[in-house]
């Protein structure tokens, strides 16, 4: 109960922060669709903040009380100006396709939730790499700043050069109830699941203003078979994944400097955003910018990763292991073909992807958004395909130990690029 | 071939596996086969192994037990072919081999995802009829979309109606996956898959170790799951990998063992 209420408390203290940080940062009415936004971009600034005072060596609990003194200047600030927004939103009352997408996420939640409360934390990255160190990190026994120490930044030597958002959240969390448990160490999984589907949500209503077709999005996304699994897992995928999402939607409002910033985010929860996220959205923000301020806007949003980017060079933390070498793996392509194409964890989602591409493709290239959508695809594809292709990560598209789980990072912006795409083949073909 | 001939043989074959291993058939064609077994709920989240012997190679093939009379399926295997001198299971009783019914093949179908610690980075999916259940999926969007263009004359929108027909059809799947799991998970008392011992394990030991020091013995390099969930159990407790108070290990040590669940072991090191 206690870390329910500490997640509740949580969760709603990055809220007002990433909402006040969007009044703050805009004058144009804010609705509905800025809310997952301002959830994460509340998260991604608030364990930003912490972490980087953590790495200027004050302890956990003070780091983190330290971001309650610019949240309270900001939020008076923005309540004098009369900056803060309440959402606006004009949702009709839901139709019966959209109680059938309700009840099958309801279905996807309440398994998650589930998990939550009757099994123990139990998969092997959450154990060590995620979860793991999050606990060592709250409890400041088995954590270190020190790079002669044994137990520098945790004791798993793998993951010191892995990002830290849920790291930090569960740690602060457990600090907010006295207490760590099994709970808070996945409880987020659930948040970003919904924050992913609710950008879904949002991406294709925005450019298509027709609710089936935006609930159809939905129900694709969230019936993956793998979402409802990390909806509890306790890994950090499902956070790229909504963090993706949310800065693809953004970009597509032509809100760049948000864009930019979640693009960070993306960064911030896993490596495999600097790789291939930020790159791919730094691309469609270029092709998608009318003007040279709107892609500087982007990048300044990107820039807001800059202190974990110092840490990360001051300390010598790259990417990865031994990423170093390229290596060419000649079966990497049919590999892909037959785990991600063909094999049961996806289903037949890629091959629904695949085929919605090639059937808009020509109304997607007529279009300068289509184009720059297109462009984030291909980019999100190609480096994949250097990572499993070209390195030592091969060996995980090999014994499918991680391929599927960059997939589902995936899975959220390909299927609203594919939505848009039908879109525009829907309204230029000839009724 | 009577039982007492196959026993001598299976024992030929499998020696060394007495008393793990029960034949059931020898000299036998094994295409189109599958296992018909009935495993008593004490089989906990123990697997059904199926073990044949052909062309001088041994090989197994391995699925999560479902208790009481399930089938089970090897034709997905490539080895699964021609001619075995004998195929074994570790089901002692009312275990057959034998060509599969429609209610089989419905049973095999309904084999629900079992919850492994493998399940967060790939699921292992269904078959039904001897074929992936997402080809059939592909193969029910592909004829609903054919069907919906000739109704509509729409192919982009006959095809997005397709996939989603099939989407729904995966999807109802999945929910029964996540009812099985539920139900699996209940009916075991929360008992994890793999992990039950070392979480038992740890939900005792921690209070043991109490202010002291931990780390893990080097055996248990090969049970690295349960070595990660220690680290993560013990993750409020200093670990000194050199002059710890307490040692988890899968073996008795130096030292006095003061908890011991399943394989593991708690050793309070000795004052020196």
């Amino acid at each position: 109960m206690i870390s329910a209420l500490g997640i509740g408390a949580h969760l709603a203290l990055d809220a007002w922060l990433g909402w006040v940080l969007l009044c703050l940062s805009r004058r144009r009415p804010l609705t509905a669709e800025h809310v997952p936004s301002a959830l994460l971009l509340g998260m991604y600034a608030e364990t930003l903040w912490t972490c980087s005072v953590i790495f200027l060596g004050l302890p956990l609990p003070w780091a983190a009380a330290t971001m309650l003194l610019p949240l309270a200047l900001i939020s008076v600030y923005a309540w004098q100006h009369r900056l803060i927004q309440r959402p606006v939103s004009a949702m009709a009352a839901p139709r019966w396709y959209e109680w059938l997408l309700f009840a099958t996420v309801l279905e996807k939640v309440a398994f998650a939730l589930w998990q939550l409360a009757r099994t123990p934390l139990y998969f092997d990255d959450a154990l060590t790499h995620w979860s793991g160190r999050s606990r060592a990190l709250f409890a400041g026994i088995n954590w270190s700043l020190d790079p002669a120490s044994p137990l520098w930044l945790g004791y798993d030597p793998y993951a010191r050069h892995y990002p830290l958002l849920t790291v930090v959240w569960r740690a602060e969390t457990a600090c907010l109830c006295g207490r760590w448990d099994d709970l808070l160490a996945r409880a987020d999984g659930v948040v970003f699941f919904l924050a992913a589907l609710a950008s879904v949500w949002f991406a294709v209503l925005r450019f298509s203003q027709a609710r089936w077709f935006a609930a159809l999005a939905v129900f694709f996304v969230a019936a993956l078979p793998l979402q409802a699994w990390h909806a509890a897992a306790g890994y950090s995928d499902i956070a790229v994944e909504a963090l993706a999402v949310a800065a693809l939607a953004a970009l597509l409002r032509q809100e760049w400097l948000l864009a930019g910033v979640l693009a960070a985010g993306t960064g911030w929860a896993k490596n495999d955003g600097l790789v291939i996220f930020m790159p791919a959205l730094l691309l469609g923000a270029w092709l998608c910018a009318a003007t040279w301020r709107d892609a500087l806007r982007f990048l300044l949003g990107c820039a807001s990763l800059a202190p974990w980017l110092l840490i990360k060079s001051v300390l010598a933390l790259g990417v990865a292991p031994n990423q170093e070498r390229f290596v060419w793996h000649r079966d990497a392509f049919g590999l892909l073909i037959q785990h991600v194409f063909l094999g049961p964890t996806s289903s037949i989602f890629w091959i629904g992807i695949a085929l919605a591409l090639l059937l808009s493709g020509r109304a997607l290239w007529r279009d300068q958004t289509g184009r720059a959508l297109l462009v984030v695809l291909g980019t999100q594809a190609t480096c994949l395909f250097v990572v499993y292709g070209c390195t030592e990560s091969y060996r995980w598209l090999a014994n499918e130990g991680t391929i599927h789980r960059s997939m589902l990072q995936v899975s959220a912006t390909a299927l609203v690029i594919a939505a848009y795409g039908m879109w525009r083949r829907f309204t230029s073909s000839p009724s | 071939m009577t039982q007492a001939l196959l026993a001598l043989l299976a024992s030929a074959v499998f020696a060394g596996d007495e008393g793990k291993l029960y034949p059931l058939a020898a000299d036998v064609v094994v295409d189109g086969m599958i296992i018909v077994a009935d495993a008593p709920s004490e089989h906990g989240d123990a697997s059904i192994d199926v073990v044949w012997e052909a062309a001088g190679r041994r090989f197994i093939f391995s699925e999560p037990a479902r208790s009481g009379q399930h089938a089970y399926d090897p034709r997905s295997q490539p080895s699964w072919r021609g001619r075995a001198a004998i195929v074994a299971t570790n089901i002692k009783e009312h275990a057959e081999l034998k060509y599969p019914s429609l209610a089989d093949e419905i049973d095999i179908f309904l084999a629900p995802e079992h919850l492994q610690p493998s399940t967060v980075n790939l699921l292992q999916g269904h078959r039904l009829l001897d074929g992936s259940w997402d080809r059939l999926l592909l193969l029910l969007a592909v004829v609903s979309a054919l069907a919906l263009v000739a109704l509509t004359r729409r192919p982009a929108l006959a095809l997005l109606a397709g996939f989603a027909i099939a989407w729904v059809a995966l999807d109802v799947r999945t929910m029964c996956d996540h009812a099985a799991t539920i139900s699996t998970v209940e009916k075991q008392g929360g008992r994890m898959p793999v992990l039950a011992d070392a979480i038992a394990f740890a939900e005792q030991a921690v209070a043991r170790i109490g202010s002291g020091s931990w780390s893990l013995d080097p055996s248990l390099d090969t049970d690295l799951l349960a070595a990660h969930y220690f680290g993560y159990a013990f993750a409020e407790k200093r670990r000194d990998a050199a002059n710890a108070d307490f040692v988890i290990a899968r073996a008795p040590g130096q030292g006095e063992v003061i908890h011991a669940q399943g394989p593991y072991v708690l050793i309070q090191r000795l004052a020196p």
